[in-house]
């Protein structure tokens, strides 16, 4: 399995971005553990994929978390805790862990890795590292991430709850599930810009 | 999105955000050299000396001020006296050319205005500095701000990014300040009529420190082009033509739809609306339809706000630059009364209100 390198528009050069999917995972625990732990070699975004309703989605996130990092103002540990708190509506962050981050009951996963290179670590690991650590640590099966294994995975149920979008009627009205989901991401992306402020 | 943005001057919105009229938009002087010109040929000889006095006992503080990229203060401005010196300099020089004239063509301010005035190139915001895959190209200009037409993430998503560069000569605190909340109010009004249900553009990203604001790409044209297209030389049948009085209609019950959920635009204009084609239709084949949605664009001046007044007024402000941009479709105005007076409750209030304005202008008080 090898990761999908990201190229995003308007982030400087030096920053990578690896992504992953894993569905079926049975090691979530363990995952959390090594957050919790802080272990370094886990240094990883994993974000529970129920929450993610697109691929664009997910890339606002790591695009504020990266322009955060490289305006150095980075309002956690780093660009990867980052990621996962651009996620959120609200500013709370242990908040944002909770609800987006993986958890012990995580079965689908998206794993990403973000890398620049830095003072202490001029040289940062490559696309075979990662994709070969993450085979050998998470228990699932990598899948591409395409919009349309993410739109069979997403729990909108929760999506709405996360970003307050209950209580809609125009949203509920709308009867074209295509069109409805659309939507959807459009207000997520909308809530999650206008984080905090 | 916003193809003309509104024309405002700096500091004139500090103490009230509303005093620039539709007449004004698009031209570069700002109200409040207009409101100034009288004065200002009184002032001339008083800036002459002053700039004669700068040039010769505080040559620097001139010279700090004009670096184009100072924007984290400026050390040099120490006393009082030397910034308000340096703001009414900056407010006057650059708009009365005819002082380069009267001064000494040597003169280290004048030359360096000069200089600026034909510059047409501005460096880009720092976002956009970044690799991307088409190179941003600028579509308009305004008095506060660019916009760019960009990409947001990936090559295929068009994005719009409103910049408000920093501007060198406000004191750099109030500059931020100014910035941040100008960026903020209209992300948040944006976010809120996106919730409500009221088509306007995405916010997809913002840095309110950095100054600029990421929004949706709204494919179509400005009402304004499709209905001078529709217009065409035509003079006679402009009152029957139903397409025209359907969009019309469109018009004011997406107006309603706005102020129902308790935002007032302050600067509606055709320009400022997008006629969105229906999916499938490609760009070129709109032109001359006038089928679509409609998406009111640039809300940098809107505010919140449920009174009948202000709903009146805003009303008033597109009669009045709709009557102007199309004299010839005036006729059909009242379409877009008429379906604002069925978007919602209190409708028919400010409508009567409107009558008021109509009576009186815009500004209930007679000051500014």
């Amino acid at each position: 399995m090898a990761v999908e390198t990201i190229q995003l528009e308007h982030v400087p050069a030096s920053y990578r971005v690896y992504l992953a999917l894993f569905r079926n995972v049975k090691n979530a625990a363990f995952l959390h553990q090594q957050l919790l732990a802080r272990n370094a070699e886990f240094e990883y975004a994993f974000i529970d994929a129920s929450t993610i309703v697109s691929r664009m989605h997910l890339l606002s996130a790591v695009f504020k978390a990266v322009n955060n990092s490289v305006n150095g103002v980075l309002k956690t540990p780093n660009v990867h805790s980052e990621t996962v708190v651009s996620l959120s509506s609200s500013s709370n962050i242990a908040d944002a862990y909770r609800r987006f981050g993986v958890s012990p009951s995580t079965t689908d996963l998206f794993v990403v890795k973000i890398v620049f290179p830095t003072d202490t670590n001029p040289e940062p690991a490559s696309a075979e590292a990662i994709s070969k650590h993450l085979t050998d640590n998470v228990e699932g099966d990598a899948v591409p991430a395409t919009d349309d294994t993410i739109e069979t995975i997403t729990d909108v149920r929760a999506v709405r709850k996360s970003y307050k979008l209950n209580g809609l009627a125009w949203l509920d009205g709308i009867k074209d599930e295509l069109v409805k989901r659309k939507e959807i991401e459009r207000l997520v992306l909308g809530g999650m810009a206008l984080r905090g402020v | 999105m916003c193809r003309e943005f509104s024309s405002r001057n700096i500091i004139i919105p500090l103490l009230n955000p509303k005093i620039s009229s539709p007449a004004e938009n698009g031209t570069q002087s700002s109200p409040q050299m207009a409101d100034c010109l009288v004065t200002c040929a009184s002032i001339v000889f008083f800036v002459l000396h002053i700039g004669l006095f700068l040039r010769l006992t505080a040559a620097p503080v001139a010279g700090g001020r004009r670096s184009p990229t100072n924007g984290t203060g400026n050390p040099s401005l120490s006393t009082p006296l030397q910034r308000v010196i340096s703001v009414i300099l900056s407010g006057i020089v650059p708009k009365t050319k005819f002082l380069s004239s009267a001064l000494p063509p040597k003169s280290p301010t004048m030359a360096a205005t000069a200089s600026e005035a034909v510059v047409h190139e501005f460096p880009l915001p720092a976002i956009l500095t970044n690799p991307a895959s088409t190179p941003p190209t600028l579509i308009t200009q305004g008095a506060e701000g660019r916009l760019y037409k960009t990409t947001y993430l990936l090559p295929s998503i068009p994005c719009a990014l409103k910049y408000r560069p920093p501007k060198p000569w406000r004191h750099p605190i109030l500059d931020q300040r100014l910035t941040r909340h100008r960026i903020l109010s209209e992300a948040r009004i944006l976010s809120k009529c996106r919730r409500d249900g009221l088509r306007v553009p995405d916010v997809y990203a913002l840095d309110e420190s950095a100054g600029w604001l990421m929004l949706e790409w709204v494919q179509g044209t400005p009402v304004r082009v499709n209905i001078n297209q529709r217009l065409g030389n035509r003079t006679e049948g402009i009152e029957d033509d139903e397409e025209l009085k359907d969009l019309m209609r469109r018009i004011g019950a997406a107006v309603g739809k706005m102020h129902s959920i308790g935002i007032i635009h302050g600067d509606l204009t055709t320009s400022n609306m997008m006629l969105n084609p229906p999916a499938g239709q490609t760009e070129t084949d709109n032109v001359s339809g006038l089928e679509g949605e409609i998406v009111i664009i640039d809300l940098g001046l809107a505010s919140g706000g449920v009174h009948d007044e202000d709903r009146a007024v805003d009303l008033y402000v597109l009669e009045r630059a709709f009557g102007s941009t199309h004299p010839r479709a005036e006729c059909v105005f009242g379409e877009v009364l008429d379906a604002y007076k069925k978007s919602f409750k209190q409708a028919g209030v400010a409508l009567k209100k409107l009558e008021e304005v109509r009576m009186r202008g815009r500004k209930r008080s007679m000051l500014g």
